[in-house]
């Protein structure tokens, strides 16, 4: 009887430890991360033609044709009237980097079906250009109505200035 | 095996730089251009004839395009010409207008003769008055009007009025024509300022009066052709 006591406190006691086994304190550690991606934003912030039609044609003595430059965010729109052969103006616009990194410049693209009527450039930025967040850099877009242009016509061009993150 | 596993990390860390280059962020602003261009166009809007008494005078129609007009005059004799005296000469009176959107300048005149041996080309004298200004809507009448011959008309022999108009002519250079920008809506008046005044200034021409008899009889024409050309050219 006594060795059954004892078998039975034994138990007891073994038990006992493998509940503090159980009960051992835990601890976790968690890392919360948020990323935030930047992004571009690339606008135009002016756009200024050297002949509104209110004085003499560059180049010229009488006020005969006209360039008027308009702009958005994304676009400028020049519109040429009454224009004739040797009518030449530009237009002097500025983008500003407002996106949060900088940016290339990664093409200049003139689309002009009539360039033998109407010569377009683009020059004052060149591929390869950075511009770097809240900066501006300035650009020229050079229009020259050739002998070839016919009279009473419609010509019409774009020009693309293509930009990317600058490190890609 | 392992050179397998090694090929294939390789290609993964290959294709995930190749996806990387292609999502570089990009954006492309525009220019968006138009031109649209004018016209020239310089019409002859209306024209006048008048002649000393007994000549006969006939003006035809402007022609349907309005680039010209022909006249003829019969009869002309001998006159000892007198400026405020409009039986002593025979006029032309007509108006240039530029009906286009580009200014434009005489780029050069054409004169000839049908019949450049007849003697009477060396007795035929001619006198041009020039007006330039705006006319009314009705084209009848000239503001702002001013002459391009100086104070003076031009002078000289009538086969010569291309060089007297160009300011060529040996003797008398004082034609601002050849100088003056012609604007849309202006016109040049071979006149004075009212259409219907026969006492006004123009093209006048006559016969001198020391014309020998070998100049009856004769028979002759002219054309006189005025190309324009847009101002800045």
């Amino acid at each position: 009887m006594k060795k059954v006591k004892f078998i039975a406190l034994l138990l007891v006691l073994s038990l006992a430890v493998v509940g503090a086994g159980y009960a051992a304190w835990t601890d976790q550690t968690t890392i919360n991360g948020t990323v935030e991606t930047g992004y571009l934003d690339t606008v135009f912030t002016s756009a200024v033609s050297n002949d509104a039609g209110t004085a003499a044609d560059p180049g010229q003595t009488v006020n005969v044709g006209k360039t008027e430059a308009t702009y958005s965010d994304k676009e400028v729109v020049v519109a040429i009237t009454n224009a004739y052969p040797g009518y030449n103006s530009k237009v002097d616009f500025t983008i500003k980097n407002q996106g949060t990194m900088p940016i290339k410049v990664t093409g200049i693209a003139v689309v002009n079906a009539n360039g033998d009527k109407v010569d377009v450039t683009v020059s004052g930025i060149s591929v390869g250009d950075q511009i770097n967040p809240g900066a501006t850099v300035s650009g020229k877009l050079t229009n020259v109505v050739t002998g070839a242009a016919e009279e009473s016509a419609n010509y019409s061009y774009t020009a693309t200035v293509s930009v990317r993150q600058w490190n890609l | 095996m392992n050179k397998v596993k090694l090929l294939l990390v390789v290609l993964a860390i290959a294709a995930l730089g190749m996806g990387a280059a292609y999502a570089a962020w990009a954006e492309n602003i525009t220019i968006a251009g138009t031109a649209q261009t004018g016209n020239v166009d310089v019409n002859i809007r209306w024209a006048n004839l008048s002649a000393p008494d007994y000549v006969e005078r006939t003006i035809s129609t402007i022609s349907p395009d309005r680039k010209s007009v022909s006249f003829k005059v019969s009869d002309l004799y001998p006159t000892a010409y007198l400026s405020s005296n409009s039986k002593t000469f025979a006029r032309l009176h007509f108006s240039v207008e530029n009906n286009g959107s580009i200014p434009v300048v005489l780029d050069s005149v054409e004169f000839v003769p049908d019949n450049p041996n007849a003697e009477v080309w060396n007795w035929l004298r001619t006198v041009v008055h020039i007006h330039a200004g705006t006319p009314s809507s009705t084209g009848t009448s000239l503001s702002n009007s001013r002459s391009l011959t100086g104070v003076n008309p031009l002078a000289g022999d009538l086969k010569d009025i291309d060089k007297l108009l160009l300011g060529t002519h040996p003797t008398d250079k004082t034609s601002t024509l050849p100088s003056f920008v012609l604007m849309p809506g202006q016109a040049i008046w071979f006149g004075g300022t009212d259409m219907d005044d026969e006492e006004q200034n123009s093209i006048r021409f006559f016969l001198s009066q020391n014309a020998p008899n070998s100049t009856q009889n004769e028979e002759i024409g002219f054309t006189l052709k005025f190309n324009w050309k847009q101002f800045n050219k």
